[in-house]
């Protein structure tokens, strides 16, 4: 009994360190994770090419690897890694090398990749999948110079009130793919009375109160808003408040939580029609949903089911390379990858930062989307489809039923209205 | 009611293993959510390959057992004791679980297909509820009376129970205690592999569920007190009405009215609700 002198006293310590220990990683799987960051892993595309003979372009794709964002990043650089490979390694007569660096959804790793990634000179940075982070290096960026091409994070403010010359996104903001469905909803599917249900943190509440107000201002009605913290385990008491006066029910609720609220909402039997944010129903999901998505309708800029000759080779090139269903985020990198080369294209001399911020300002290509442009505060303006989950050969996809083309961020709205107004983060809650 | 019970239910699949292995063994094991995440993925790939929900399951729960004793054995034996050790080991294990697991699997969140024959709904004139869901709580209970009921009636129970109570008198009187640590510690980690299969089902597994899993398992264990199944029972029973009734009455505070309460328990009561009291020896 020597041995062990202490024992409560130390059995009290090692619980308080552990359960610390816990609480901070569970913290930081939601929001910023804090796992290590894996060894980059360098990867040139491109074989040295001797007979170029325009100055070689170094493109850093920043993008989360590890952590819970990991399957997002995978997607972004894949597609831009596909569409260079497609055309070896060249774009507008550019060699284009690729250094990849991990964020680890983490701002102190992201900040140091980006740090290291513009001191190895890179032209272009892309990538950033949370917000938070995104925002933690955006100064740094922005001082830089360098043009950064946002491929996911959604904060409406990066491409508003905060925006900069050198910050371009080609992603949705949190807002911008939701107000389309608000008219919708009120106008096409004449549901009167809507529900909203969603997650509890910036992108959700900018995607409600996108939906809220566009649907609102087309004449309908919120009755109720439910937010449920990122990571409920259990939606079951959450879709049994769900009211009887609410028609339908709109909801946001991206990777694992999507598949637990829709597997909760068929459980239970909710009878209310669901439509929702398109990442509610994501192709990286959806194959898990199955069955509990069908009919649902939702916003988004993009579909894998696309009626387009651009979409299909990209759809088809992409699952024989990686054996994975497309996604919106690897569309993203893909897209990334055209604005490059048409920004390259649209280049008349050397290439610096400078001429490359202009450049990529003013480019206007045909993405596997549809047509992209970038507004003058550097947010893309696209097609935003309205899509059904359907059943087709055994797969389930997201049928495009209608579309919103040339959308903006603003939706119909003017612009310095829009932003004089209260953020749409703290509207939330104030619908119902 | 019932979904607070169902979730309880499932907190309880959580934790079990964890109150063999932190509760009875004193062994501070934070890879317990990692062993969860690798049973939800082991059985997940074994299913899809060969269509048996019954296979997988037990390929899952004896894979993870065996890494459980090899962890046991080769590394934690050695830092017996020692708390601050283990949990840094153990940590540090979590995370290469954690990484291999994102990389064998990839990162997209994916869900097991729930037991077969569990999957419709009840319906009770206006009650609806899952099988499934049932069929958690169900399973609950049984695993708390077998747990229950071999460590306080049988002779391998008797000795585990001497064993922790005081190591070296057990060995003096010839029992093998390396051995039935390495037993209890196979016990906990491939129960924590079969709560991987079921809760896998209900909340689905992506990056991160082992951290998520081992919050919520330690919650209640500590809350139950330690080395007490009818206290970790009771506790996640309690716990998962906790959640359900936050959810209801505070939707937007969820997180704020599971752990307030535990916090308030833990400061009036260290030892939790039927935790024994500490000897000093």
């Amino acid at each position: 009994m020597i041995a062990r002198p202490h024992r409560p006293v130390r059995l009290g310590l090692a619980l308080v360190v552990s359960l610390a220990l816990v609480t901070a990683a569970c913290a930081g799987s939601a929001v910023q994770d804090e796992e290590p960051a894996d060894p980059a892993t360098d990867a040139s595309a491109a074989p040295d090419d001797p007979d170029a003979d325009a100055q070689p372009i170094t493109v850093g794709l920043v993008n989360p690897l590890t952590g819970p964002f990991a399957a997002l990043g995978e997607d972004v650089n894949d597609g831009f890694r596909l569409y260079l490979d497609q055309h070896d390694g060249m774009l507008a007569g550019h060699e284009v090398v690729v250094e990849t660096e991990d964020t680890a959804n983490d701002v102190a790793t992201a900040q140091e990749a980006v740090t290291k990634l513009t001191e190895d000179g890179v032209d272009l940075l892309a990538g950033f999948v949370n917000s938070g982070v995104t925002y933690g290096v955006a100064a740094d960026i922005v001082d830089s110079g360098v043009p950064l091409v946002i491929t996911t994070a959604g904060a409406d403010d990066l491409t508003q009130r905060d925006a900069a010359d050198n910050i371009f996104r080609l992603s949705y903001t949190s807002s911008q793919d939701a107000m389309p469905l608000g008219e919708y909803a009120c106008t096409e599917l004449g549901h009167e009375t809507m529900a909203i249900i969603g997650l509890d943190y910036a992108f959700g509440w900018e995607a409600a109160s996108g939906f809220a107000t566009a649907y609102e201002d087309a004449g309908c009605d919120v009755v109720q808003e439910i937010y449920a913290a990122l990571g409920t385990s259990d939606w079951a008491p959450f879709v049994q408040q769900i009211d009887d006066r609410a028609a339908a029910v709109w909801a946001v609720a991206p990777g694992s939580d999507g598949i637990r609220l829709l597997q909760a909402y068929r459980d239970f039997g909710v009878s209310q029609p669901l439509i929702g944010h398109g990442s509610t129903t994501d192709e990286q999901i959806l194959s898990e949903q199955q069955a509990t998505a069908d009919g649902v309708v939702t916003s988004l800029h993009y579909s894998a089911a696309i009626d387009s000759d651009d979409n299909r080779a990209f759809v088809t090139a992409f699952e024989d390379e990686t054996g994975r269903s497309v996604s919106q985020y690897a569309e993203h990198g893909w897209a990334t990858a055209q604005v490059l080369e048409a920004a390259l294209e649209s280049i008349d001399g050397e290439v610096t930062r400078e001429t490359l911020v202009e450049a990529i300002g003013g480019v206007e290509i045909d993405a596997p989307r549809g047509p992209l442009r970038f507004d003058e505060y550097g947010q893309a303006i696209y097609t935003v489809y309205v899509r059904r989950v359907a059943e087709v050969d055994g797969t389930w996809v997201n049928e495009v039923v209608d579309s919103y083309p040339d959308t903006s961020q603003f939706w119909t709205y003017d612009p310095e209205e829009f932003m004089a107004g209260t953020p749409l983060a703290e509207l939330h809650g104030t619908w119902d | 009611m019932l979904n607070g019970l169902s979730f309880g239910g499932l907190l309880f699949l959580l934790a079990s293993g964890l109150t063999l292995t932190f509760g009875m063994m004193r062994t501070v094991n934070l890879a317990h959510g990692a062993f969860y995440a690798l049973g939800g993925y082991l059985a997940l790939a074994v299913i899809r390959a060969s269509g048996s929900y019954l296979l997988g399951l037990v390929v899952a729960v004896a894979v993870v057992a065996v890494v459980g004793v090899v962890l046991e054995r080769v590394v934690l034996q050695r830092v017996a004791g020692r708390e601050l050790p283990q949990i840094m080991i153990t940590v540090g294990i979590a995370y290469v679980i954690g990484d291999v697991v994102l990389a064998v699997w990839g990162g997209r969140p994916q869900t097991l297909p729930r037991p077969p024959g569990l999957d419709g709904v009840l319906n009770l004139g206006s009650l609806t509820f899952p099988w499934f869901r049932l069929g958690l709580l169900v399973l609950a209970v049984v695993v708390y009376l077998v747990l229950q009921r071999s460590l306080a009636d049988t002779l391998v129970g008797a000795r585990i129970r001497a064993a922790v109570d005081d190591d070296e008198t057990a060995r003096a009187v010839g029992i093998d205690v390396g051995m039935l640590f390495a037993v209890t510690f196979a016990a906990g980690s491939g129960l924590a592999a079969f709560a991987g299969v079921w809760g896998g089902a209900f909340t689905g597994l992506r990056p991160g569920t082992e951290w998520d899993i081992l919050l919520l398992a330690l919650i209640v264990v500590v809350v139950g007190g330690l080395g007490s199944i009818r206290g970790a029972f009771v506790a996640a029973l309690l716990v998962g009405l906790l959640d359900e009734f936050g959810k209801w009455l505070f939707p937007s505070f969820a997180l704020f009215t599971l752990y307030a309460p535990v916090a308030v328990l833990l400061a009036l009561r260290p030892r939790g609700l039927f935790g024994r009291e500490e000897r000093v020896a």
